[in-house]
């Protein structure tokens, strides 16, 4: 019988501290700064007697499973054995515009700065805390002194996977971005222009609020593509809660109630989830202006249905993101309508001992005048 | 014209639902239609009618198979898996009945860098083959065409350029290559003349022109997957008019254009014209090399590829050679010369779900929402109303020529295809009006009031959301979703009175194409929210203002008021 052979690996090494850096004594918290690498402090020993404790820059170890590039299917795939049914878009991808890439004969992962729209997904996700943001993408430190990139022996994988275990229980403080006009325009000057770029991916607005729930703390699966019987854009699980989501990143903001309620509906109806268990979320690049019905309509829908719908722009969410904070649904309210049309406080709450300033000309906290 | 079906254009999806058919059914020594549709709805890789698992399957399944969403789902992945050289009917006689190639096995397991091998096998597709029947008649090897022909045009091509150039000629030998490149030459710069070509193409080959876009889907897809090309819209190479997406080579587009053309393309013309121990030296040089440019560890078998080498001196002159025998010749053939030998588990195919209960149920018996409105026949006119309107004008001449309701509203329902909202709103109202209720259409540009009309009642007002044949031709799950936030303005803001009871209601041409999803969706508003949608077509309800008119003097407003689902009209 022939053989069937095997694809050769193109990563053949992996990232180890070593110079005598004992990971296993780290602080246990990573401590992320603007416009430079994130450090963490641990015990250094230069020789066998003495060791002093030193601040060191987060760099890179080059994940034998980088989770900076993808998600496990575990780690979206909903507990709730009634969404079984959905038919999931298995696309494990972090960073929504593939700005990650890993360079065939690299150490590393690198990141591509023009794809690049400084969200922090990916922020969130390296146990290394090795991104950081310039102010305008983000950025991967690499090159430690005091790491090595190593054979992939059975016994530096072994290391490797050891350390970064260390690494996934350390806690992450201070902030990727600052909350300022500055930021979420440099954001949203990006956004604009990856979607008008064909390049961009078909599914970017479903992906991209389904990476941010993610790293917020909850579960999370988009639709497949070309199910076009499936109208859900997202289903989030915080248990017992079930998140319903509307992606709306078109002008057309008065479809988004309408389309909650119908997915409100089918999950009743066909999933048997329970009306009170649902928490719907319409997410929308920037609030529709304050002269629209949509504060209107969200207020008359919690009159005479009782659903209360959040609403959420997307450079809220990076607000979120952008301070290492979580924000499982169970949790959070962004509840908003033509009484109060604002979620500053709610974020304020979310993200208590940062400041979250003022931003007049992007509506992601509150419609516009 | 060159023909690849379209099951969607995502590659990574298509990738993934391989793989997963792979590892239900390889251990099968063959495997239908049935068998995957059963798998992708499994792995809910697959939905019918809103639905996923065996519940799509049990929706999709038609008696007519030809019909069956699901089954012609199958079909297109099916077809492009066979021309990829990774799956192959089991013999020349048994087309529907399939199993794995080596190729494919390799496709299966190339989890380190899968695009690797999907270039190669999109690189390999080349016709004639003896995999698949085709009805055209081109020779070609499409994807390393497009890659030769786009260096030669700036490195820019786009979709109908494409068809016009090379998905319908001939690309055997660099004269071929350079008719192609000049006659897209001479349709470069006039947007006419592209599309002049296209519709001449679309009349000589008797494919439509939408027809022929969707053939390119996939390819188009999987230019960009395999970073080949990316797409830019401009104006560059087709300056009058909006820009048009063209297809830019990359770098990398450029570097494997290169190595394409230092390949010794073989074709199965080529093969067939070989000695037999030149044959073999030649499928498992084409098969090695495929799978080593496809980052495969093929190390084992370096001694081999040199003795074939050695063998076809002559003939390849010692340049590396674009085969895939799986894509080319007979897989039996390409087995025996590997030393393939399939292993195949005794298991039984999967039990199908469609037959489990016994028998096929089809989409077409599953009950619907439906409220029914029968019409009294009426022996004289005696009794006919006063005209108040002008539809009701019209109407009544026709009743005086004796037309009958069904032909009125045939007649009426004809005349009012092309009519704008401007004439279909009031329209609807006064036929409302005609039937006893006081409707009334909201005038253009009041936001508050979300419904298009309205039929005012002291006690249970009846919201009405209209969608004209110019903003949709069969009413859509769209419309339903408005009339439900209709009720729900309604009943918080107190504009006029209404009840809970009462239906709100969508107004369209023409019923939904997609009735047993709106159908569905209405029955899952009523669980969800006890709210009721009524879905009432222009035809239903010209015959109802008919027989109005004519003196029907049943109660149809009430009828109407409690209706829920989508209305169907019983006439004499």
């Amino acid at each position: 019988m022939s053989k069937v052979f095997r694809q050769q690996t193109y990563r053949e090494t992996v990232g180890i501290y070593t110079d005598n850096t004992n990971i296993s004594s780290i602080s246990h918290e990573i401590k992320h700064n603007l416009n430079t690498p994130s450090k963490f402090t641990t015990i250094y020993k230069p020789n066998s007697i003495d060791q002093n404790i030193m601040l060191v820059k987060c760099s890179c170890l080059g994940c034998v499973n980088p989770k900076c590039m993808k998600f496990s299917i575990e780690e979206f795939i909903l507990t709730d054995e009634r969404l079984s049914g959905f038919p999931v878009d298995a696309d494990d991808s972090v960073c929504p515009l593939d700005a990650i890439v890993w360079e065939r004969g690299s150490h590393t992962p690198t990141i591509i700065a023009n794809r690049c729209i400084n969200c922090g997904i990916c922020a969130r996700r390296c146990p290394a805390g090795a991104i950081y943001s310039n102010g305008e993408n983000a950025v991967i430190h690499i090159g430690e002194r005091n790491i090595e990139f190593l054979p992939k022996t059975v016994e530096n994988l072994e290391k490797h996977t050891a350390q970064i275990n260390e690494l996934l229980q350390c806690n992450h403080v201070g902030i990727f971005v600052e909350s300022s006009e500055k930021s979420i325009s440099t954001l949203y000057k990006k956004l604009y222009a990856k979607l008008n770029d064909p390049q961009t991916k078909y599914r970017f607005s479903n992906l991209i609020v389904r990476n941010l729930f993610l790293v917020l703390g909850n579960r999370c699966i988009i639709r497949r593509r070309g199910d076009i019987y499936f109208r859900i854009d997202a289903i989030l699980e915080d248990t017992p809660v079930i998140g319903v989501v509307e992606v709306e990143f078109n002008k057309e903001s008065l479809e988004s109630p309408r389309a909650i309620l119908d997915d409100v509906a089918v999950l009743v109806s066909r999933y048997e989830i329970e009306k009170h268990q649902i928490k719907p979320f319409i997410v929308s690049l920037e609030f529709p202006n304050i002269r629209t019905e949509y504060w209107r309509v969200i207020k008359d829908i919690r009159d005479v249905l009782e659903i209360q719908i959040n609403s959420l722009s997307l450079g809220a969410l990076c607000i979120l993101v952008w301070q290492f904070v979580d924000a499982p649904i169970s949790k959070v309210d962004f509840y908003a309508d033509i009484d109060s049309p604002s979620i500053k406080t709610a974020i304020k709450k979310a993200c208590v001992g940062f400041p979250i300033a003022d931003i007049i000309n992007f509506a992601v906290l509150e419609p516009k005048k | 014209m060159i023909r690849f079906p379209n099951p969607g254009s995502d590659i990574t999806s298509f990738l993934r639902i391989y793989k997963t058919l792979y590892t239900y059914l390889n251990g099968q020594s063959w495997f239908t239609l049935d068998d995957m549709s059963a798998i992708l709805t499994q792995m809910n890789l697959a939905a019918s009618s809103g639905h996923v698992g065996e519940q799509a399957l049990t929706l999709s399944t038609r008696a007519d198979r030809s019909r069956d969403p699901l089954y012609n789902q199958s079909k297109m992945y099916a077809e492009l898996y066979r021309t990829l050289g990774w799956m192959v009917s089991d013999a020349p006689d048994a087309v529907l009945k399939f199993r794995f190639t080596l190729l494919g096995d390799h496709a299966a397991i190339a989890d380190i860098d899968p695009k690797a091998i999907f270039e190669e096998s999109i690189l390999g597709i080349n016709y004639p083959n003896k995999i698949i029947a085709v009805k055209s008649t081109e020779a070609s090897r499409v994807f390393a065409t497009i890659l030769k022909v786009a260096i030669r045009l700036d490195g820019y091509i786009c979709r109908d350029e494409i068809i016009v150039g090379i998905m319908n000629n001939d690309d055997i030998g660099e004269d071929n290559i350079d008719d192609i490149v000049a006659k897209i030459k001479a349709i470069r710069g006039s947007i006419t003349k592209l599309s002049d070509a296209i519709m001449e193409l679309s009349k000589r080959v008797g494919i439509l022109k939408i027809t022929m876009e969707n053939y390119t889907r996939f390819p188009l897809a999987a230019l960009t997957y395999c970073g080949w090309f990316e797409k830019e819209r401009t104006k560059q190479f087709y300056p009058k008019g909006r820009p048009i997406v063209m297809f830019r080579i990359t770098e990398y587009g450029e570097k494997r254009a290169d190595e394409i053309k230092s390949l010794f393309d073989i074709r199965l013309a080529d093969y067939e014209s070989y000695s037999i121990k030149k044959k073999e030296s030649l499928v498992r040089l084409g098969f090695y090399t495929m799978l080593q440019r496809s980052k495969f560890d093929i190390s084992s078998v370096v001694n081999q590829i040199k003795k074939d080498q050695a063998v076809l001196k002559n003939e390849i002159a010692n340049k590396a050679i674009l085969f895939s025998p799986y894509q080319t010749i007979r897989p039996e053939v390409a087995d025996d010369i590997l030393g393939h030998i399939r292993q195949h588990s005794n298991s039984t195919i999967i039990d199908l779900i469609c037959t489990k209960n016994g028998g096929i149920l089809t989409v077409e018996n599953l009950t619907r929402q439906v409220t029914t409105v029968r019409l009294n026949q009426l022996g004289d006119i005696s009794s006919i109303a006063k005209a108040e309107n002008e539809i009701a004008i019209k109407i009544l001449s026709l009743i005086e020529l004796g037309k009958s309701d069904r032909k009125i509203a045939d007649i009426l329902h004809s005349e009012n295809i092309d009519s704008l909202q401007s004439i279909f709103y009031p329209l609807v109202a006064d036929l409302f009006d005609i039937i006893g209720f006081n409707c009334r259409a909201s005038r253009a540009g009041i936001n508050y009031e979300r419904w298009d009309a309205i039929a005012i009642d002291a006690e249970c007002s009846i919201p009405i959301e209209i969608k004209s044949p110019t903003e949709e031709r069969f009413i859509s799950v769209k419309a339903v979703r408005q009339a439900l936030e209709n009720k729900v303005v309604l009943l918080s803001r107190k504009s006029y009175k209404t009840d809970w009871d009462s239906v709100s209601l969508a107004v369209g041409y023409n019923l939904p194409k997609e009735r047993a999803e709106v159908s569905r969706l209405i029955a899952d508003i009523k669980n969800t929210f006890n709210i009721k949608i009524g879905v009432i077509d222009l035809h239903s309800l010209l015959m109802i203002a008919s027989a109005a008119l004519r003196g029907d003097n049943a109660d149809r407003v009430s009828e109407i008021r409690q209706m829920e689902g989508l209305i169907n009209v019983e006439s004499f």
